[in-house]
């Protein structure tokens, strides 16, 4: 990492395109924004938390590639998981839906040097993407929330099966990310 | 080969962080039965197959172009990377950092190309401010896959530009001195063959018949003949000093620096000369002592601007120039452009006019140039300036104009005082 003076940030405030300022705002609202959507489903506050993940946002937005955002993600992860809450609210598929975005910003500001303007095709697509992963979100919230309504006793076989499909997704997902496309001469 | 790739296909922290939340939270979810966290999990765990499963399977070929790679200075090229084989490849960015008198457009020297089949062309423009050769410097490549889950980088370097000279518009109403030959389009200073009028004298055996002035023939009752100056064209030797740099250079657009002036001068006296058929020779004075024989015509004149391009004032030093560049042809016009701060290059002028021949000092100092914050410094220039003054002073006795270079029209006053010298005795130290 390469040290940054203090003229270094300003430059680069002062250089960022509209559409990095829109992308880095979005960095550090929806974590926050999911945080808020927690305390409306439990109607309590986490301050603590809030200020962790304001400051940890704030971190991925100067600096979106970096692990800022996987901090950001499991403190958010964890703090939903750790509530008492009932699955069947609305607020848990637009707090998840609202870390998706997050990401998304993230990994579209991470690839783009800051004073960049991206072509509308390119931000087009991205919303398509994050528009079907949010879709599938909001099915698979409405299939726990409907599993939980009838209360199944526990299932060896399905969990094994689950555990299953979840590690052979892990395989695959491993395989392909780090496999070699073989050597890169100079062209 | 200016293309070096650096990286191959790499995941991102983005990926990785989508695979480790979407697997772990999912698998969490699973074994403790938090359906909470299994909704949180989803979109990651999308994001990460979607992602894993359109990972790139090939190297992009990369073809970059700086065309064209000579322009005069304030003039704009394009620097622009082809890619081909982006085979799922979401979209393309290049980054050329910025440079010193060099602007890029646009203006961060970013741009991004959506790639919408297999290729994508990257292009930007960039125009040069100052004289010179300057490199582009490394030009970041950078290939990124759907959700920016993949990047492959490469670096376009070493794409020099030149930017040859922009001479201001600069043009001499006086004709010139005498020369040795006689074609050209320049009034020589004995009779012959020409276009400039003379006089009208008697008729003489061997003018010709074309030459009698019938009018003036008639009243006067003897045959009188129009007769004219013989044309020439005439050698002009430039000699550059580049000992030093002077003031602050803002480019074209700004402030110019002695040595902006003198080369900018430099081209622009050239290509007055050039255009009109005359002959132009070049002497750069400074560490690196370059000549460049006498030629005429436009080819001449872009290998001269070339070889001003290639001054490269960071390798100047401040130790004793070479003024030896080999003899000057009898009857040249000689114009130094120097800030006259360097002693060696006033003793050039001396030395040079001491042969005979026409000399005429160009002064390029920037005005204010001893102003300083430095209060020594200060006084060390004001000093100087009062020395130079009188090396100033030396000159002009000694039958050298020196002129201020304010472009157009800056040596009519020199060129009509050459024209006035003409036929006149003059002594020369051998």
């Amino acid at each position: 990492m390469t040290p940054r003076t203090l003229q270094d940030w300003v430059d680069l405030v002062l250089d960022a395109s509209a559409q990095q300022w829109v992308l880095r705002a979005l960095t550090v609202v929806m974590p926050v924004l999911s945080l808020v959507f927690a305390a409306a489903a439990i109607g309590r506050w986490w301050p603590a938390g809030l200020a962790v993940v304001g400051l940890l946002s704030i971190a991925t937005a100067l600096r979106p590639d970096t692990h800022f955002a996987l901090g950001v993600v499991v403190v958010c992860t964890w703090h939903w998981a750790a509530i008492e809450v009932d699955v069947a609210t609305g607020w848990l598929p637009a707090a998840a839906s609202a870390l998706l975005v997050f990401h998304a910003a993230v990994a579209l500001a991470a690839s783009l040097p800051t004073g960049s303007v991206v072509p509308t095709a390119v931000l087009m697509r991205w919303g398509g993407r994050v528009g079907v992963a949010a879709a599938v979100t909001v099915g698979m919230w409405a299939a726990a929330s409907s599993l939980e309504r009838r209360d199944l006793p526990g299932n060896a076989v399905l969990t094994g099966a689950a555990f299953a499909v979840v590690g052979l997704a892990a395989l695959g997902i491993r395989a392909r990310s780090l496999r070699s496309t073989g050597a890169s001469p100079p062209h | 080969m200016s293309l070096q790739t650096t990286m191959r296909w790499r995941l991102s922290p983005a990926h990785a962080r989508a695979a480790l939340i979407g697997v772990v939270g999912t698998a969490i979810a699973v074994l403790f039965r938090v359906p909470e966290l299994l909704v949180l999990a989803t979109p990651f765990a999308v994001v990460a197959v979607w992602s894993a499963a359109t990972r790139p399977t090939a190297e992009p070929v990369g073809r970059g172009r700086l065309a064209p790679a000579e322009v005069r200075e304030g003039q704009g090229t394009t620097w622009s990377m082809s890619l081909s084989g982006l085979d799922r490849v979401d979209h393309a960015v290049a980054l050329v950092p910025p440079r010193q008198w060099l602007e890029l457009t646009p203006r961060l020297g970013a741009v991004v190309g959506d790639v919408a089949d297999t290729e994508v062309r990257l292009a930007l423009t960039v125009r040069t401010i100052r004289w010179g050769r300057h490199g582009l410097g490394s030009a970041n490549v950078v290939a990124v896959s759907s959700w920016g889950a993949f990047r492959w980088m490469a670096l376009d370097t070493d794409r020099p530009v030149t930017a040859l000279p922009l001479p201001p518009v600069f043009h001499a109403e006086q004709s010139t001195h005498r020369g040795d030959g006689l074609v050209g389009v320049n009034r020589s200073t004995r009779p012959g063959d020409g276009q400039d009028f003379a006089a009208i004298r008697p008729f003489q055996p061997g003018d010709r018949l074309r030459r009698i002035n019938w009018r003036r023939t008639q009243r006067d009752g003897a045959l009188r003949v129009t007769a004219t100056h013989a044309d020439e064209d005439i050698h002009v030797e430039l000699v550059v000093d580049a000992t030093a740099d002077y003031g602050h250079s803002e480019g074209i657009d700004g402030d110019a620096s002695s040595l902006d002036a003198s080369v900018r001068a430099a081209g622009a006296i050239a290509e007055h000369f050039l255009t009109r058929g005359d002959r132009v020779s070049l002497r750069i004075i400074g560490s690196r002592p370059v000549s460049l024989r006498p030629g005429a015509g436009s080819r001449h004149l872009r290998r001269l601007l070339e070889v001003l391009a290639a001054i490269d004032r960071d390798t100047l030093t401040r130790r004793s120039p070479s003024t030896d560049g080999g003899p000057i042809d009898h009857g040249s016009l000689v114009m130094v452009l120097s800030p006259l701060v360097a002693p060696a290059v006033v003793h050039h002028a001396h030395a040079v006019a001491g042969r005979g021949l026409d000399v005429a000092v160009i002064d390029t100092l920037p005005d204010g140039v001893h102003r300083d914050e430095d209060r020594a410094t200060a006084l060390a220039w004001r000093i100087r300036l009062l020395e130079r003054h009188g090396e100033r002073r030396a000159l002009q006795r000694a039958g050298v104009p020196v002129v201020r270079w304010r472009g157009a029209g800056s040596l009519d006053p020199f060129l009509r005082a050459l024209a006035r010298r003409r036929g006149v005795p003059r002594m020369v130290r051998t």
